[in-house]
């Protein structure tokens, strides 16, 4: 990443818009990526700073726990006071351009953030372009966030700093209290563990509730069973049929052996039986053929027959309610008419000599005297009327119906049921006729034997036919639950996928534990080396320290000398320690290994020209690609700025002047034009 | 009057079952020949009674075309009883199909009883 260009609008001692470039340029041939701000006290240094802070994180940029209303305050502080020109300023805006590189694009972001005043309030605006056009791929609410993907405030922690940082770094308290833990894991690329174990843990609770093996399992047996009943059922009644089917055929043949038997005895009676037998067919026919028109009939409209007093009701209904309707629609027609002719009474010409005033009330009496009439007729209650919804065809429909129901219906039954028992009185004399003892000693028997069997199949081909509906509907259940088995046993293998699953979870859960472990330590090994390396060539002692322990848990550290000694905290100065705080750095920024810029704000307040001299010509050039060093002229002085200048871009001077209340920057260092 | 599906309780469907052995009739002209035989009988049913349980109908095909006829006789009978409201409509045509078929299975041991009952 790399920040292009801030611009100023009103900001703090800035008045109006300056714009800064802050682009490394090549000299010689060599990137130079130190970019020098340099300013007395109170002109605008730490401005540019937090300028940059704001324009990123907006009210986080105050702290992690900034309130609304403080947050307002300090805009509203920041908004330039020219106390010169009496001009009344209410809009202020910070703006930073920078390109980062994402997915292998490198993209242009310009960050706007402005506001202004409105009475006591403010009112604040946050603008993102990406390469020049808003970003539509997100909601507007979303763009903090997306800044904060960006540039994460905890690593950001790290990359900009000022002295104060420094001196808190270096000082008693130890790292976890600074709530630096989470942004060092995360330069050192630890969090990303972290969070893929919590991701985990969610992942295989959401899993746990999914499952419930024990549950197929009961489903399983239970449909099993049932199953294994079933089929026995079924088995068994199609054994009975099977049985009963031979039955029937014994019968059958039975029953014409007998009746040749008593064809072959003959005589009168065989003659007899044969008419007896042909008539006991056609009775049976002609009964079928009346049952199946009765059948028929109980399509149409014989049902309604069955409420005969009610279907009468309905009609008397449909009627009056037929009769109101219209009256209705007659009194609406009438209204009509009276109202057009009052009105032509009161404007005709040949009732003008009559006073005007009694003309109004003998119209305004005919209104209510014939509503008064009408009135009487209207006490019809619409929403309870039954043919409300029912078209002129429907209603004819119905009265048709019912007339049918009512008239031709009782006839139809009843003539149709007597026939029936005509026919069935029948056949049960002709039937009578049949088993009747014949005039031959002979057949009787045979004839008795015949009726018998007769009467036997009858009766077993009935319960055949129960036998096979009670078949057929075994077979259909038996389908059924064959399915659900077949879908049950489908689900039940893929939960055991499930476990499986989350027997894997669990294993990668327990890896990820010791590969935290592993990286921790190789992670806290690769700092130490780093910071102890980094420290002695940027401290004056050389080889005071050549150790460096860190505690993975806390990242509180302990020095050791050349023989393996323990150095108190204390025995080192404070400048060494605050030496030891920009190694830290440093190393936190090398071992990360983002390409992200540095900003380093009045670092060398406290160190001896010794150190200063190593933090310019060490650490300045070599700390990233990008460095913006913000200093005075004490600190950066005529003879660092000469060692530092090979490796300094462009320099600017924020100059104050007093007579205009404002700073205004301009190209060059303290001493130094471009 | 909304209603798609005429489901009745179980009971009512074995009586159905029954009465199509005794009659060689399909249970929807059954419920037809009850629901108009419930609304010949005195008292109004109760529309609590009858869980629905059992085998389900479709309106169209139970009422076919005499639909029109089959509500206005609803309606008329709900208006004679004092307990007419469009909302409960359907919950009344529920209660006569079941208490029609009850009164069919008593009434109809085959199908010449039909002339003696009408």
């Amino acid at each position: 990443m790399i920040f292009n260009k801030i611009t100023l609008y009103n900001f703090g001692p800035y008045y109006n818009r300056q714009e800064y470039d802050l682009r490394p340029r090549v000299k010689n041939g060599e990137l130079c990526p130190v970019i020098l701000f340099g300013g007395k006290n109170g002109a605008g240094k730490t401005t540019i700073f937090e300028a940059i802070n704001l324009s990123l994180y907006g009210p986080s940029s105050l702290g992690p726990t900034v309130t609304k209303s403080s947050y307002e305050e300090y805009l509203f502080d920041k908004i330039h006071r020219n106390t010169i020109s009496n001009e009344e300023i209410n809009k202020a805006s910070v703006e930073l351009e920078f390109s980062h590189i994402h997915l292998g694009f490198r993209n242009i972001y310009q960050v706007l953030r402005s506001w202004k005043k409105n009475g006591k309030k403010i009112e604040e605006q946050l603008s993102i372009k990406r390469n020049g056009d808003v970003i539509e791929d997100l909601d507007r609410d979303q763009w903090d966030t997306l800044l904060k993907e960006i540039l994460p405030p905890g690593i950001a922690q790290t990359f900009f700093f000022d002295g104060e940082k420094i001196r808190k770094l270096s000082g008693e308290r130890s790292i976890d209290r600074l709530y630096m833990v989470d942004s060092i894991e995360a330069l050192l690329g630890i969090d990303i563990i972290k969070r893929l174990k919590s991701d985990l843990v969610t992942y295989s609770r959401k899993l746990d509730k999914e499952k419930d093996n024990s549950l197929y399992v009961n489903k399983i047996d239970d449909l099993n069973q049932k199953k294994e009943d079933l089929s026995k059922n079924l088995l068994m009644l199609k054994q009975d049929r099977a049985q009963n089917e031979t039955r029937i055929s014994w019968l059958k043949s039975q029953i014409s052996l007998l009746e040749e038997k008593v064809a072959l005895s003959g005589g009168e009676f065989s003659e007899k039986y044969g008419k007896l037998k042909s008539e006991d067919e056609k009775l049976k026919v002609e009964i079928n053929s009346f049952e199946d028109a009765l059948r028929d009939i109980c399509h149409g409209v014989l049902p309604f027959s069955l409420c005969s007093d009610l279907c009468k009701k309905l009609t008397e209904r449909i009627q009056y309610e037929q009769n109101e309707l219209s009256k209705q629609s007659l009194h609406n027609e009438i209204k009509k008419h009276v109202i057009k002719l009052t009105e032509e009474i009161m404007h005709s010409e040949e009732f003008k000599s009559i006073e005007t005033k009694k003309i109004d009330s003998f119209c305004e009496y005919m209104v209510q005297a014939s509503y008064k009439i009408l009135q009487a007729t209207l006490e019809f209650n619409v929403s309870t009327c039954v043919i409300n919804d029912l078209s002129r065809n429907d209603i004819e429909k119905l009265t048709s119906w019912v007339h049918q129901a009512l008239n031709e219906m009782p006839n139809n039954v009843s003539t149709l049921c007597k026939r029936i028992n005509e026919a069935k009185d029948n056949l049960k004399k002709v039937e009578a006729n049949i088993s009747r003892v014949p005039s031959e000693d002979a057949i009787r028997p045979l004839i008795s034997q015949l009726n018998q069997v007769n009467r036997d199949l009858g009766a077993i081909s009935t319960t055949a036919k129960k036998q096979d509906e009670d078949i057929k509907k075994n077979e259909f259940h038996l389908d059924h639950i064959e399915r659900e088995i077949k879908k049950i046993n489908q689900d039940a293998i893929d939960s055991s996928r499930f476990t499986e699953k989350l027997r894997l979870l669990a294993e990668i859960q327990e890896i990820l534990v010791d590969f935290e472990d592993d990286l921790k330590k190789h992670k806290i090994k690769e700092l130490e080396d780093t910071i102890c390396d980094l420290f002695n060539q940027l401290c004056r002692k050389k080889n005071l320290v050549s150790r460096i322990s860190i505690d993975p848990s806390n990242f509180s550290h302990t020095f050791y000398d050349e023989r393996g000694n323990k150095i108190p905290r204390k025995s080192l100065s404070s400048g060494e320690r605050q030496v030891f705080a920009i190694a830290l750095l440093w190393a936190l920024k090398k071992i990360s290994g983002r390409p992200l810029p540095l900003i380093i704000d009045t670092p060398l307040s406290r160190l001896d020209s010794d150190h200063r001299s190593n933090l310019v010509n060490i650490y300045f050039p070599n700390a990233s690609h990008q460095t913006l060093v913000l200093s005075t002229d004490t600190e950066i002085d005529n003879s660092f700025f000469h060692e530092l200048s090979p490796y300094v871009s462009h320099a600017y001077h924020l100059n104050y002047y007093e007579d205009k209340k404002m700073t205004i920057g301009e190209i060059g260092y303290f001493w130094e034009g471009n | 009057m909304k209603l798609n599906k005429i489901r009745v309780s179980s009971e009512a469907t074995h009586k159905l079952g029954m009465l199509k052995s005794r009659t060689g009739l399909t249970p929807n002209i059954l419920c037809r020949m009850g629901f108009c035989l419930s609304l010949n009988e005195p008292g109004i049913p109760n529309k609590e009674q009858y869980i629905e349980d059992g085998m389900e109908f479709n309106r169209y095909t139970l009422t076919g075309q005499f639909d029109t006829l089959f509500v206005s006789l609803l309606k008329e009978r709900c208006l004679q009883d004092k307990i007419y409201a469009d909302g409960d409509l359907p919950e009344y045509f529920l209660a006569h199909v079941n208490r029609g078929i009850e009164l069919l299975y008593v009434r109809l041991k085959s199908l010449r009883d039909l002339t003696n009952i009408l």
